[in-house]
C-alpha cells in the first residue's frame, strides 16, 4: 500500500488522474469488475481491488448503480443526472458517475452525511410541525373528552410510539384509559386499577408533586398497561398532560423491543404533544362538568312530556325563543289527581321576560302551583295566594297564566278554565267550530289584589281545548314579512283540527307559526291541548300507556 | 320589511305640577327600562307633583317587559302621591291591558 | 331476529294485510284501533323492524301521496301523522322492541326547521332494534343543539334528516358543524335528492334512501372520519357572486314588490279574497325559497322540478297554474342585476311550457 500511495502522489497517471483525489474515487469496467481505486475509496471500501468484482466489494446500492449506467440501450431522460447515493459504513455517499471512452466508469464518491442529515433535521421538524399543527386542530375541535382522549392516543401512536395510553384522572375508583396501537383504531375502557402502582403516573394524574417525563422498566409495569399481542415491550414512558393549571390525565407510550429508543428529542417533542393534549382534555372536561350542572338545573325547568291522564288525551310543545336555550319564559304543567273522581289541574303560562332569568322564575311559579294542590279546584284563591308568593317591592315581573281543571265525565271531558291575564283558551268543537272560553283575570305578581272569572266548558269525544301563549300569535312573519300570526288566523287553523288527537293540534299549531315565521326571530311559544278521546272504547289489551284510563 | 326595530325616543316636557313623557318607539324587553329610569328620574327631582301623564300615541310595540315597567311606574307613582295617565293610548295597548286585567288599575281613579 | 318468525311468504302478506288495517285506523283518525293493531301484530310475533319499515312507513307514504293528490287537508295530514307516531312509540315500548345496544351511540336529528319527524324517527327506531344506543333529537333541531349534544356524547355518527328541499342550507351548516367536530354524519330524507346529489354535495360522509339503507350503511363499517379541513367553504364555489345572501336578505321585500306587480299583470287577482290573497303571498315567498336554494346549491334542477311540481299540485286543487309565468317574469325583472337568479328563473318557464307528465314529490 504505501509504494501505490507514493507512486500515485509522486505521478498522477495520465488515464487515472485522480489517484491524489480527497474523495473517493473506483473505476470499474463495464463488466463489472473494478480497475482502479484511489487511496480515499480503498480506505473507505478495503474489498475494492483490482480485478474484484464490484458486487463483492462495495455495497449493493453502488454495484446497482453501476449497472445502470453500463447498461446497453437508450436511457430514459433524466437518468444521467440522477444522483445515486447510500450508506457506507456509518456515512451517507453521493456517487456521480463518468463515463470514460472505454467504456469504464469512474464513480465519484461524494460524503453527503452532514448534508443529508440538516436535510433529514429540517424533514423532522417539517414533519412535527405539521403533527403538532393537526394534533391542535383535531384535538380542540372536539369538547368531548373520551374523542379527545381517542384522538390523544390515535395521534401519539401514530407519531411517537408503537402503543400509546391516554388515561384520565380517576373517575371514582376506575381509571377510565384509551388504548390505541399503532395503525389500529383505539379502545377504550374503565380500569379497576391504582394509579400508584405504576412509578409516576399517580404523581401525572395528580398534578402533584409535578414530575416530568418519566421512564419505567418494562418489567416493572402492570398487564393492563400493555395492549394485547404487543409482544414484549422495549421502552415506556409515562408523560403527564398538563391541563388549564389542572392536571388533565396522562400519557404512557411503548415502544416494542428491538425497535429504537426514545431519543431526548424525541421525549421533548412528546412533551409539546402532551402539552396540547392536555389542553384539549381539561377543556373538555371543565366543559362536561359545566354541562352537566347546566342539565341537572334545567331539567327542572324544562317542561314536562304529556300524555295522557285518566281518560283525557293531552299533549304539549314549547320552543325558546333563542336557539341556543332550551329553556324559557313559558311554562306548562299537569298535576294528575290524587283520587279518583278529582280532576287533574292543567297550567300554561308565561312570566314576563326571556331566558334563562325568565326560566327561573318559571320554576318558582311551578313549584308554588304544586304546593297549592290542595286547593286545586279554588282557582281564584290558587291565584290569590300565587299572587302573594310572587309580589316582591323591587320588582313588577309578572306572569300571565291559564288554570285548568280537567276531569272525565262518561265520554265528556269537562274542564273549568281560569285565565289570570292570559290569553283565552280556544275550544275546537267536532264541527270545526272554534270558541273562545269566557274567562278573564288579572295577572300575577305586579298587583296586590287579583280577580279573575271562571268558566266551565264540556268538550265531547274529539273536542279539545287549546291553551298557548302569545308567542304563537305575536310571530310576526308570514309572507310579506311583516304581519302578526294573529288570533284570527290560530282559530282558522284549529277549526281545521277538529276531531284531531291532542298531540297532533299542538304539532299542528307549532309548524304553522314556524312557518308563519320562517328564519325570524321569535318569543317563546308553548301551546296544550286537552282533548276528548274519540274513541272511548279502549282495547284493554294493549293499553300500556301509564296512568290509563280510568273512566 | 320596511319599518327597522325602533330605538325608544322619549320627550319629557312639564309644568309646575305635571310632567308629561312622550313615548315613540317599541317598549320592549330591549328598551323598556330607558322609560323606567326617565320617570322615576322626574319623580325623585320633582317631588310633590300631581301627574305624570306618559303620552302614548306613537308608542311601537309593548311586550311584557314594557307592561311591567308600566306597572313599576304606578308603583312608584303611587308611592309618590302621583297620579299616572296613559293618554291617546292605541287600540293595541288599551287591548293589551285590558286582556292583562289591568286596564283598571291604570286608568281606575287614584293611579 | 326472533326465533319463532313464520316463514317469508306469509310474512309478505300478513304486512300487507297490517299495511291496509293500520290505513284504515290512521284514515279514520283512530289512534287506538292504530297503536292496538301495532301491538297486536307484535304480540303474534311479527318482526318490529317490518312492522315500522313495511307497514308503519308504507302507510306514512300513503299519507303523503292523499295529500299531493289533495284527498286530505294539511291539518288532516298532520293528525294521520301523529298517530303513525304515536303507534311507533307504542311500538318501541313492546317487549319484542326491547334490545340492549351493542354497537355503537347514534345521535338523530332533523334539521332546524325540518317537522317531519317521522322519518328521522323511524331511522331512530330502526338503529335501537338493531343494537345501537340512540340519541334522539326530534324535529327541527338548531345547529347549536346538536353540536351542545355531540360534545357531551361522543356519538360515533349523526343521522340528519331533512324532506323539504329548502331547509338544504341549513343542513350544510349543520353537516359542516358536525364535521368541524370530527363527527360523520349520514343523511337522508327526500330534500337530499332522488340520487343522494345534494348530499355528496354537501360532504355528507353517507346518504341512504331510507332507514333500513341507513341501518344497512351504518352496520357495514364505521363512517370516515371527517378531517379538520381549513379550506371549507370551497365547495360553493358559486356563493362567491353573493346571489344567494342578497335574495334570501331582500326576500321580504321582493315577494312585496312581486305580489303588487302581479294583481296587475293578473287580473284574475283583483277578484281574491283574503285567504286567496294570503295563499298567493305564501305561493310567492315560497318560489323565492326554492330559487334561493338552487342558488345555494348552482342546481337549476332543484327550481325546475319544485315548478313543475307546484303546476302539478295546482292542477291537482283545480287551480289552473297560470299565476305561475307572470309570477317567474316578475321575479326575473326584479332580479335582473342577478345572471345565475335570472337563469334559473328562465329554466322555471321553459319547463311550465313544456313539461307536462306528472312529475314525482319533489322533496
Amino acid at each position: 500500500m504505501v509504494s501505490t500511495r507514493a507512486q500515485t502522489a509522486a505521478d498522477p497517471e495520465p488515464d487515472f488522474p485522480w489517484g491524489g483525489a480527497p474523495c473517493p474515487v473506483l473505476v470499474a469496467d463495464p463488466a463489472g469488475r473494478v480497475v482502479r481505486c484511489n487511496d480515499a475509496a480503498q480506505a473507505l471500501l478495503p474489498g475494492a481491488r483490482p480485478g474484484s468484482r464490484l458486487a463483492d466489494a462495495v455495497p449493493a446500492w453502488l454495484a446497482a448503480a453501476h449497472q445502470a449506467v453500463c447498461l446497453p440501450g437508450p436511457r430514459t431522460a433524466g437518468e444521467p443526472d440522477a444522483p445515486w447515493s447510500g450508506m457506507i459504513e456509518a456515512r451517507r455517499l453521493r456517487a456521480h458517475p463518468s463515463v470514460r471512452q472505454d467504456g469504464a466508469v469512474a464513480w465519484w464518491l461524494v460524503d453527503d452525511t452532514d448534508h443529508h442529515l440538516a436535510r433529514e433535521a429540517l424533514r423532522t421538524e417539517r414533519e412535527r410541525t405539521a403533527f403538532l399543527a393537526r394534533t391542535s386542530s383535531t384535538l380542540l375541535s372536539s369538547l368531548n373528552l373520551e374523542r379527545c382522549m381517542d384522538v390523544t392516543a390515535q395521534l401519539a401512536a401514530e407519531s411517537l410510539a408503537d402503543a400509546a395510553l391516554a388515561i384520565a384522572p380517576a373517575r371514582g375508583r376506575r381509571l377510565p384509559v384509551v388504548t390505541c396501537l399503532r395503525g389500529a383504531a383505539p379502545t377504550s375502557a374503565l380500569e379497576a386499577v391504582d394509579a400508584d402502582e405504576v412509578p409516576g403516573l399517580g404523581e401525572a394524574l395528580r398534578g402533584f408533586p409535578p414530575v416530568p417525563s418519566r421512564w419505567i422498566d418494562p418489567a416493572a409495569a402492570p398487564a393492563w398497561l400493555i395492549p394485547e399481542d404487543f409482544g414484549p415491550v422495549g421502552a415506556i414512558v409515562v408523560t403527564p398532560l398538563p391541563g388549564h393549571g389542572v392536571p388533565a390525565g396522562a400519557l404512557v407510550l411503548l415502544r416494542k423491543e428491538g425497535g429504537a429508543a426514545f431519543t431526548e428529542e424525541e421525549e421533548v417533542f412528546a412533551r409539546l404533544f402532551a402539552a396540547r393534549a392536555g389542553a384539549a382534555m381539561s377543556a373538555a372536561r371543565l366543559y362536561a362538568e359545566q354541562r352537566a350542572i347546566t342539565e341537572v338545573l334545567m331539567r327542572e325547568l324544562l317542561p314536562p312530556v304529556l300524555h295522557q291522564i285518566t281518560g283525557v288525551d293531552l299533549a304539549g310543545s314549547y320552543r325558546p325563543s333563542s336557539d341556543h336555550e332550551r329553556i324559557g319564559g313559558d311554562f306548562y304543567d299537569v298535576h294528575p289527581a290524587t283520587a279518583a273522581g278529582e280532576p287533574s289541574l292543567v297550567t300554561l303560562g308565561d312570566v314576563c321576560g326571556k331566558g334563562l332569568e325568565a326560566a327561573v322564575l318559571t320554576g318558582k311559579i311551578r313549584n308554588t302551583l304544586h304546593a297549592l294542590l290542595p286547593l286545586a279546584d279554588d282557582h281564584q284563591r290558587i291565584l290569590t295566594l300565587l299572587n302573594t308568593a310572587l309580589l316582591n317591592a323591587h320588582t313588577t315581573r309578572f306572569a300571565t297564566l291559564v288554570l285548568a281543571s280537567v276531569a272525565r265525565h262518561g265520554d265528556a271531558v269537562r274542564v273549568r278554565l281560569t285565565s289570570a291575564g292570559h290569553p283565552s283558551p280556544l275550544i275546537v268543537r267536532a264541527d270545526g267550530t272554534v270558541e273562545e272560553a269566557d274567562t278573564r283575570g288579572t295577572l300575577v305578581g305586579a298587583l296586590p289584589d287579583v280577580r279573575a272569572r271562571t268558566t266551565t266548558v264540556t268538550l265531547a269525544p274529539g273536542e279539545s281545548c287549546v291553551l298557548y301563549t302569545d308567542g304563537i300569535t305575536e310571530a310576526q312573519g308570514g309572507p310579506l314579512g311583516d304581519a302578526f300570526y294573529g288570533e284570527e288566523r290560530l282559530k282558522r287553523a284549529l277549526a281545521g283540527c277538529a276531531g284531531m288527537p291532542a298531540e297532533g293540534i299542538v304539532e299542528h299549531v307549532q309548524m304553522l307559526a314556524s312557518q308563519w315565521l320562517g328564519s325570524r326571530g321569535h318569543d317563546d311559544m308553548a301551546v296544550v291541548a286537552i282533548s276528548a278521546p274519540r274513541s272511548p272504547h279502549r282495547d284493554a289489551g294493549h293499553d300500556r300507556t301509564p296512568g290509563g284510563c280510568a273512566a | 320589511m320596511t319599518t327597522l326595530p325602533s330605538a325608544l325616543r322619549l320627550t319629557t316636557t312639564g309644568t309646575a305640577d305635571t310632567v308629561r313623557i312622550q313615548i315613540t318607539g317599541d317598549l320592549d324587553h330591549d328598551h323598556a327600562d330607558l322609560l323606567l329610569d326617565e320617570a322615576t328620574a322626574q319623580l325623585t327631582a320633582r317631588p310633590g307633583i300631581r301627574e305624570l301623564r306618559l303620552h302614548c300615541a306613537e308608542i311601537g310595540a309593548v311586550d311584557s317587559m314594557g307592561l311591567s315597567v308600566l306597572l313599576m311606574i304606578g308603583r312608584r307613582t303611587a308611592a309618590a302621591g302621583t297620579r299616572l295617565y296613559l293618554d291617546d293610548r292605541p287600540a293595541r295597548l288599551t287591548r293589551l291591558l285590558d286582556l292583562t286585567g289591568t286596564l283598571d288599575h291604570f286608568t281606575a281613579s287614584g293611579m | 331476529m326472533s326465533p319463532g318468525t313464520p316463514p317469508r311468504l306469509p310474512d309478505d302478506e300478513r304486512l300487507r294485510d297490517l299495511a291496509g288495517r293500520l290505513w284504515d285506523a290512521v284514515a279514520a283518525g283512530d289512534e287506538y284501533t292504530a297503536t292496538g293493531t301495532v301491538l297486536r301484530a307484535l304480540d303474534d310475533g311479527l318482526d318490529p323492524e317490518h312492522v315500522l319499515l313495511d307497514v308503519i312507513a308504507t302507510v306514512q307514504g300513503r299519507v303523503g301521496e292523499q295529500w299531493a293528490a289533495n284527498r286530505i287537508s294539511v291539518a288532516q295530514e298532520h293528525a294521520a301523522t301523529s298517530i303513525n307516531e304515536r303507534a311507533v312509540a307504542a311500538l318501541a315500548l313492546h317487549p319484542a322492541a326491547r334490545t340492549t345496544p351493542h354497537r355503537g351511540r347514534i345521535t338523530v336529528a332533523c334539521v332546524d326547521g325540518e317537522w317531519h319527524a317521522l322519518p328521522a324517527r323511524l331511522v331512530a327506531e330502526v338503529l335501537k332494534l338493531r343494537g345501537w344506543r340512540v340519541d334522539y333529537l326530534g324535529a327541527q333541531v338548531p345547529a347549536p343543539h346538536l353540536i351542545s349534544h355531540l360534545h357531551t356524547t361522543k356519538a360515533d355518527a349523526v343521522a340528519l334528516s331533512s324532506s323539504i328541499a329548502t331547509r338544504l342550507p341549513a343542513a350544510h351548516a349543520a353537516i359542516t358543524a358536525c364535521q368541524a367536530i370530527g363527527v360523520p354524519v349520514l343523511v337522508g330524507g327526500a330534500a337530499f335528492g332522488p340520487d343522494g346529489r345534494y348530499a355528496r354535495l354537501l360532504g355528507a360522509q353517507a346518504w341512504a334512501t331510507d332507514a333500513r339503507t341507513a341501518a344497512d350503511r351504518l352496520a357495514a363499517g364505521p363512517l370516515p372520519c371527517p378531517q379538520p379541513d381549513p379550506r371549507q367553504g370551497d365547495d360553493l364555489p358559486h356563493l362567491a357572486d353573493q346571489e344567494y345572501t342578497m335574495v334570501v336578505r331582500g326576500k321580504d321585500a321582493l315577494v312585496r314588490t312581486v305580489f303588487l306587480a302581479l294583481a296587475d299583470a293578473f287580473p284574475a287577482m283583483r277578484g281574491y279574497d283574503d285567504t286567496q290573497r294570503e295563499r298567493t303571498a305564501e305561493d310567492l315567498a315560497h318560489i323565492v325559497e326554492f330559487l334561493a336554494t338552487a342558488l345555494y346549491l348552482d342546481d337549476d334542477g332543484l327550481f325546475t322540478g319544485f315548478i313543475a311540481w307546484t303546476a302539478h299540485i295546482l292542477r291537482a286543487r283545480g287551480v289552473p297554474p297560470q299565476s305561475l309565468p307572470p309570477a317567474l317574469a316578475l321575479l326575473a325583472r326584479e332580479l335582473k342585476d342577478f345572471p345565475r337568479a335570472v337563469r334559473i328563473l328562465r329554466r322555471g318557464t321553459e319547463t311550465l311550457t313544456t313539461d307536462h307528465p306528472t312529475p314525482g314529490t319533489p322533496a
